[in-house]
């Protein structure tokens, strides 16, 4: 029943594309990256995502709808570090929109877990670039705006000024708040905790928290019986107060293992969209830190 | 350092078997072939030599490395790898390499109805099915290059496809929204023939494919332009000319000359969720063929594919329902013309993280084939590990007016090693 609004607005594209002052077209991989986009070209982009905020960004599927999608834009932003490799390179090939500018927007980020002796996949999903799940610190956010505005500027330079606007207000809105969650945490810092995937190493190493365990056996490879025992006797005898995980994860396992240690089962969003209430980059962080804070008390 | 050597060897390791394999269809003494063997291996063991003494050296660098400066680890691994590169010797520009291993087991009441009907090397047992090698690379950029070489059991390698693609080329020459495509590959035919063997949703081929285009699938040398329409939904056109060398609808044999074939494909696609998508497509190809007269032989397709998969659980449930339907025909001045169609319809249903259940019914014969009408009821266990590899389990059950029926059990392990391959939707 959703193709019938969607021809609508495909019309309505058509016809505001008819309109001088049409906004750039933004695609991004996820929704993090979009709300980033958002905040700095405000109504002067059209931003869409293909990941939305509550999926696994590793397994999004490249549906022809999407390179309809990348066929029309004139700028796509990306995580990088591999994390799109299994859908991203169909999607571009299959748009045949040369014109297109791709920006990966992990250059300039301080890349956590860069493997340093050599990778093999008995090891599970290894990212050989690194770990990419680096939106999840503040501090990266804002290096993420600022580049987007850099390249935002190359598509519509008419708009430079608003753009170095909205990112001032950005820089100093994520600061303020950053500082404000720092603060929330402080209490907890040094918190032993344990996660399922290796997806909030950023988040940690922000706040200066200590994961002791994953539920997973390795990376994207389900947990075997005797490595959950292991599990369960680590965080009894460190007392572990939480246990994170994604809120796209199979919450089963996690819950059982919650249970038998009396953990707490903290589902966070790990992107814009996880939650219906979190809609733009700061209320992310807003969610995880009132979740984590509530866990830990 | 390390990854360069595992390139290096993998090089080896693929290089010299194909080369090998390579050399009696092309050369054309059995002398000339053992010659050039004897010196390819003198050179493999002169560069095995040399690859170990280099081996040993890096190791001393290390490890001397490594004693300087125990702190800095990640700055010494860094370092290293330079190092091993510092001849000038860069993989950086090499192609993308994987390779897909099927190796299968299978019984059936009847082999030979069973060669007959969709596997022309099938015997009761083991056996390698086939090995596959895929390279990727940016030519430069205007060009992107794929080459799938398949050898199979018997140790023939081929040239499964090999193509150049655009989207861009000097001077504008392609317009907008276009893609180009030349060189060797399976043509845009519905669903199921632009599958590699590794790809197939069963361990087989649909009866009808087998039908219409042969155990090797409908693949040409040809150039095919592609254009997305400019419609509210994806729409795609597609346009091939092809050699018209497929046996079973243009050619008698491998001696007689090609005599070109055209192809159309439409492809539609919808999102009817976030989750259900749907897809529609049709097909045709149309060329002279071989036989006397040199007559029409044509093929249409229809495809209709319905996809759902629940975004948040996008690892564990997911369902596919595909339909095709084709319909060939070969013309002929003095023998009877050969004509008839078929469809199979299936259902994949993914239940839990690794595993898959499945079931296909084929009916070829609608309308009728020169030897009557087939049944065919399949199913299919999956316990799918990783990405990576898949365990398959497979009972097929035919019945036929012509011909005895057959029951067959197959057992098939699918794996991929090397470059992680992006995922066709």
């Amino acid at each position: 029943m959703k193709f019938f609004p969607s021809l609508g607005l495909g019309l309505l594209l058509w016809a505001s594309a008819a309109l001088a002052a049409e906004p750039v077209s933004i695609v991004t991989t996820t929704a993090d990256i979009a709300a980033i986009v958002k905040a700095i070209g405000g109504d002067r982009v059209a931003v869409e995502s293909i990941a939305k905020g509550y999926q696994d960004p590793h397994f999004v599927e490249a549906k022809p709808s999407f390179v309809r999608v990348v066929n029309r834009a004139r700028m796509l932003f990306n995580v990088g570090l591999e994390l799109e490799v299994g859908w991203l390179p169909l999607l571009i090939q299959g748009a045949r929109n040369p014109s297109m500018t791709v920006v990966d927007l992990s250059s300039g980020i301080a890349v956590l877990e860069k493997p340093s002796g050599p990778v093999s996949r008995a090891q599970g999903d290894v990212h050989p670039l690194g770990n990419p799940h680096y939106w999840l610190d503040p501090r990266n956010g804002v290096i993420m705006a600022r580049r987007v505005t850099q390249e935002l500027k190359t598509v519509a330079a008419a708009d430079a000024a608003t753009f170095d606007q909205n990112l001032k207000s950005f820089e100093m809105d994520t600061t303020a708040r950053r500082k404000r969650w720092e603060e929330q945490m402080a209490p907890f810092r040094g918190a032993e905790l344990v996660s399922y995937h290796k997806e909030w190493e950023y988040l940690v190493n922000w706040l200066g928290l200590n994961v002791v365990g994953y539920v997973e056996d390795k990376p994207g490879i389900p947990a075997t019986p005797r490595h959950l025992e292991e599990l369960v006797q680590t965080m009894q005898q460190k007392k572990v107060k939480a246990l994170l995980a994604s809120n796209y994860t199979n919450p089963n396992v996690p819950k059982s293992v919650a249970e038998k240690t009396g953990a707490k089962l903290v589902i966070l969003a790990s992107s814009v969209g996880g939650e219906e209430s979190v809609r733009t980059y700061g209320d992310l962080f807003e969610s995880i830190v009132g979740k984590l804070t509530g866990a830990l008390k | 350092m390390n990854l360069l050597l595992a390139k290096l060897c993998l090089w080896i390791v693929i290089v010299g078997p194909l080369s090998i394999l390579l050399f009696p269809k092309l050369g054309q003494a059995q002398d000339a072939v053992i010659d050039a063997l004897k010196k390819q291996m003198a050179e493999m063991q002169a560069t095995m030599k040399k690859m170990a003494e280099r081996i040993e050296q890096l190791e001393k660098e290390r490890s001397a490395d490594a004693d300087s400066a125990k702190a800095q680890q990640p700055q010494t691994a860094a370092a290293a790898a330079p190092a091993s590169t510092g001849k000038g010797i860069s993989n950086a520009f090499n192609p993308a390499i994987s390779v897909n291993g099927l190796f299968s087991g299978g019984y059936s009441s009847s082999p030979q109805t069973t060669r007959q009907l969709t596997n022309p090397d099938f015997h009761n047992g083991f056996n390698l099915q086939e090995a596959e090698f895929q390279f990727t690379a940016d030519v430069d950029p205007y060009w992107k290059a794929n080459f799938i070489l398949a050898v199979d059991r018997a140790g023939n390698a081929e040239i499964e496809e090999g193509y150049v693609t655009s989207e861009q080329l000097p001077y504008d020459l392609l317009p907008r929204d276009t893609s180009l495509k030349l060189g060797k590959f399976f043509a845009s035919f519905g669903k199921h023939n632009l599958l590699h063997a590794h790809q197939f949703p069963f361990i087989d081929r649909p009866l009808i494919n087998q039908a219409a285009f042969g155990d090797e699938g409908l693949k040409e040398p040809g150039a095919g332009l592609s254009y997305l329409l400019p419609t509210p939904w994806f729409s795609e056109l597609t346009f091939q000319g092809l050699a018209g060398e497929n046996e079973s609808l243009f050619r008698t044999s491998e001696d007689s000359k090609p005599r070109g074939a055209y192809l159309g494909h439409w492809k539609n696609f919808f999102d009817l969720s976030d989750s259900t998508t749907l897809e529609f497509g049709n097909s045709y190809i149309g060329g002279r063929n071989s036989d006397a007269g040199h007559r029409l032989s044509q093929a249409i397709g229809l495809d209709m594919t319905m996809k759902w998969r629940p975004l948040q659980q996008a690892t564990e449930k997911g369902l596919v329902w595909q339909n095709e339907y084709i319909y060939f025909s070969r013309d002929r001045d003095r023998d009877p013309s050969s004509r008839g169609g078929g469809f199979y319809t299936s259902l994949q249903y993914q239940f839990a993280r690794n595993w898959w259940i499945q079931g296909r019914y084929d009916l070829l014969g609608v309308p009728k084939l020169d030897d009557g009408r087939k049944n065919r009821w399949t199913t299919l266990l999956a316990l799918v590990p990783s990405e990576f590899s898949a365990l398959r389990l497979q009972h097929s059950y035919t019945n036929q007016t012509n011909g005895k029926s057959v029951n067959e059990v197959l057992l098939q392990m699918n794996f991929t090693i090397g470059s992680h391959p992006a995922h066709q939707y």
